[in-house]
């Protein structure tokens, strides 16, 4: 080799080298940079936290009268279950905020929006909206408690009162308090769009305001994926939990939710993956999918494995409008006639669009085909668009011998999201190529 | 020297959704005559903004006089470790010496950097820009520049201090909700609130528990000849606080 062809390889060696720096090396040591950062700030955060539920608990202890320590801790113990989606958390603020409910019950609404929330998260949601109307009532003008009702409002199928309630909230709906449960109503109503717009402003209003906590502008991303992710745009979904995951990196939400993408795009190693980082807030759905991915990948051990742990999991922690239980029966056939009498008994206390189309299913699938087409049709009296519901319904005229009809749901299905489901959208697909 | 009691602790509350400035620092404030921490609702949702006390009283000589603003109260030990002064912000301690209630000198405040590791900047005490709810930062007379929780100036000019300190406000909290179960306005969906105190006095010695103690604040404490502050005046000062954006 030549002097001047040996320099000019060394050359090309070295500009290639520069270009592989420049190009990949050096925004990912960026990226790694800016993910070291985040998880640092995210455990320092969760420290200070840790931290200040020992000192208001102290304090408590020191002062048997005061509502105001019993308040504070509740609130910090609230918003470590919502990170990790401790059951254990949520059980002991609900505790402390009834502490200080009853050392206090005037001027004490910190404690009151803390026992609805904790309520809340725990499906109690009788007694989560009759707190939550009681904090309204002693304080009409606070945005906090009347967006608070109205969310308990639309869990409850009461889609009217609630749309009263935001209603009167209209000066402040892009509110970070407000914005993230009006766009949840605005997607019962069928208004998809417009309810992502508003998600995707609350999180820009989230990532404005800078500090925030990680667990919270986390969550903001989450919802904006996950509204991306129920209405087929499974890139843009993606690119949100990535950033995200930059900012949380260890959030079980986004993970979990990466993994329903991943399921979704029918890449189970990925869903797998993803699975691993879920940790301990390991919810139902996440747990199943699992299994769903173990078994597309052929090995059914590992996959009756964790469909074995979601029962186990579920019933260790029996909790009432488990929809994510009712409904992995249902996906499986299992235990169909005591899922039917569940939905039946609950559909009375929570009318909701979620709770009709299960037990639409859920009636199909016990034969009672009247009552399934009663119960679709509550469930689609809302206007709500989403692929599932469509599913269901495409299911039940199906079951009637409206075959016409069926097509037109499945076909409804797709087009809202051709992704809706990681089985029954090829499953939708497969009915409509039959014919 | 005498101090009219009657303004240790007027203060003026900034409008907390204010368009930030924050370049040129110009704010527009509302005044409300208040004290003490967590008054409205808008200084619980930005605790940076929140006042807590102001005092003033004599200092280390018959000469000089101490002045002192708290914010952000409540800060518990944990957070403490990361607690900083609101970058966005102007910090104020106003002094009238005329007694006309308008500020003939203050003592401006204001911050770089994050954390615990900030530098504060004193400018005054100065004639204001401008009296009332608008003002810029200062630009001519003394200044005292350095690191956030040290003791910084002179101890026989001006010494100031800014940054964590245990709050030394005293308070009862969970007896004075049960002499006054809700502080109502006169009118309004709130004056309907339920008018039932379960209390009429403040528990004995021995049982009273002061809400405040444990607590951190941020605050600003500044130690100065009460020459600086009087100039050719009654003698007589009125003191305030402000923050704003």
């Amino acid at each position: 080799m030549s002097t001047r062809r040996s320099a000019t390889v060394l050359l090309l060696a070295a500009a290639s080298a520069a270009a592989i720096w420049s190009g990949y090396v050096r925004p990912m040591q960026r990226l790694q940079a800016a993910e070291a950062a985040s998880r640092e700030r995210t455990q320092l955060e969760q420290h200070i936290r840790t931290e200040d539920i020992a000192f208001w608990m102290k304090r408590a202890s020191e002062d048997p009268q005061s509502a105001e320590d019993r308040a504070m801790a509740a609130g910090l113990l609230l918003q470590r279950a919502r990170e990790g989606g401790g059951l254990d958390d949520y059980r002991a603020a609900e505790a402390l905020a009834r502490e200080a409910l009853a050392l206090r019950g005037e001027r004490n609404g910190k404690a009151g929006l803390v026992l609805a929330s904790a309520l809340l998260a725990q499906h109690l949601f009788p007694e989560a909206l009759a707190t939550a109307t009681d904090l309204v009532k002693a304080s009409p003008e606070a945005t906090a408690y009347r967006s608070l009702l109205a969310e308990l409002l639309v869990e409850m199928g009461r889609y009217d009162e609630a749309g009263a309630q935001f209603d009167s909230l209209a000066a402040v709906r892009r509110s970070l308090s407000v914005a993230p449960r009006y766009a949840r109503y605005l997607e019962f109503r069928g208004e998809n769009d417009r309810a992502r717009r508003v998600l995707i402003e609350a999180r820009g209003e989230a990532l404005a305001q800078g500090n925030l906590p990680r667990e919270q502008v986390a969550w903001f991303a989450l919802r904006v994926a996950d509204i991306h992710l129920r209405n087929g745009r499974l890139d843009v979904a993606e690119r949100v939990l990535e950033e995200g995951l930059r900012d949380a990196p260890d959030d079980g939400r986004l993970w979990a939710l990466m993994a329903r993408l991943h399921a979704a795009r029918g890449d189970w190693e990925r869903t797998l993956e993803a699975v691993d980082r879920v940790g301990d807030s390991m919810d139902i759905v996440t747990r199943s999918l699992a299994g769903d991915a173990w078994a597309a990948l052929g090995d059914s051990a590992r996959a009756r494995e964790a469909w074995h742990a979601t029962e186990q999991q579920a019933l260790a922690n029996p909790e009432p409008f488990n929809r994510q239980w009712t409904m992995f029966h249902l996906e499986r056939g299992m235990d169909l006639n005591a899922t039917r009498a569940l939905l039946e008994q609950e559909i009375h206390v929570r009318t909701d669009v979620f709770g009709w189309a299960q037990l639409a299913w859920a009636r199909l699938q016990t034969g009672d085909v009247p009552g399934a087409q009663d119960a679709i049709a509550r469930a689609m009296a809302t206007g709500t668009q989403d692929g599932w519901l469509f599913y269901v319904a495409g299911l039940v005229a199906e079951g009637a011998g409206d075959d016409v009809t069926a097509r037109r749901w499945f076909e409804r299905a797709l087009g809202v999201n051709p992704h809706f489901h990681h089985r029954y959208a090829d499953d939708a697909r497969g009915r409509l190529a039959r014919d | 020297m005498s101090l009219s009691l009657s303004s240790l602790r007027r203060r003026v509350t900034p409008r907390a959704l204010g368009a930030s400035v924050a370049l040129a620092l110009a704010a527009t404030t509302t005044a409300v005559l208040a004290s003490d921490h967590q008054d409205t609702p808008e200084v619980e949702l930005s605790p940076r903004m929140d006042i807590n006390d102001v005092y003033a009283f004599p200092g280390s000589s018959a000469d000089r006089m101490v002045l002192v603003m708290t914010t952000s109260s409540p800060i518990t030990p944990a957070q403490g470790a990361t607690a900083g002064f609101d970058t966005n912000l102007l910090y104020q301690l106003k002094v009238d010496n005329t007694g006309d209630g308008v500020e003939d000198r203050v003592l401006q405040f204001t911050f770089t950097g994050s954390g615990p590791s900030q530098q504060v900047t004193m400018r005054g005490p100065v004639a204001p820009n401008q009296t009332g709810q608008m003002t810029t930062v200062v630009t001519s007379g003394p200044t005292v520049t350095g690191a956030t929780n040290t003791n910084l100036g002179s101890a026989t000019g001006v010494q100031l201090f800014a940054g964590l300190r245990d709050d030394p406000f005293f308070l009862d909290l969970e007896q004075f909700f049960r002499i006054i179960p809700d502080r109502k306005p006169a009118t309004g969906p709130l004056s309907q609130l339920p008018d039932t105190p379960s209390a009429s006095g403040w528990r004995p010695v021995g049982q009273a528990v002061d809400f405040l103690r444990g607590l951190n604040t941020l605050a600003f404490v500044v130690e100065l000849p009460a020459s600086q502050l009087t100039g050719t005046g009654t003698g007589k000062i009125g003191v305030w606080g402000t923050i704003s954006r």
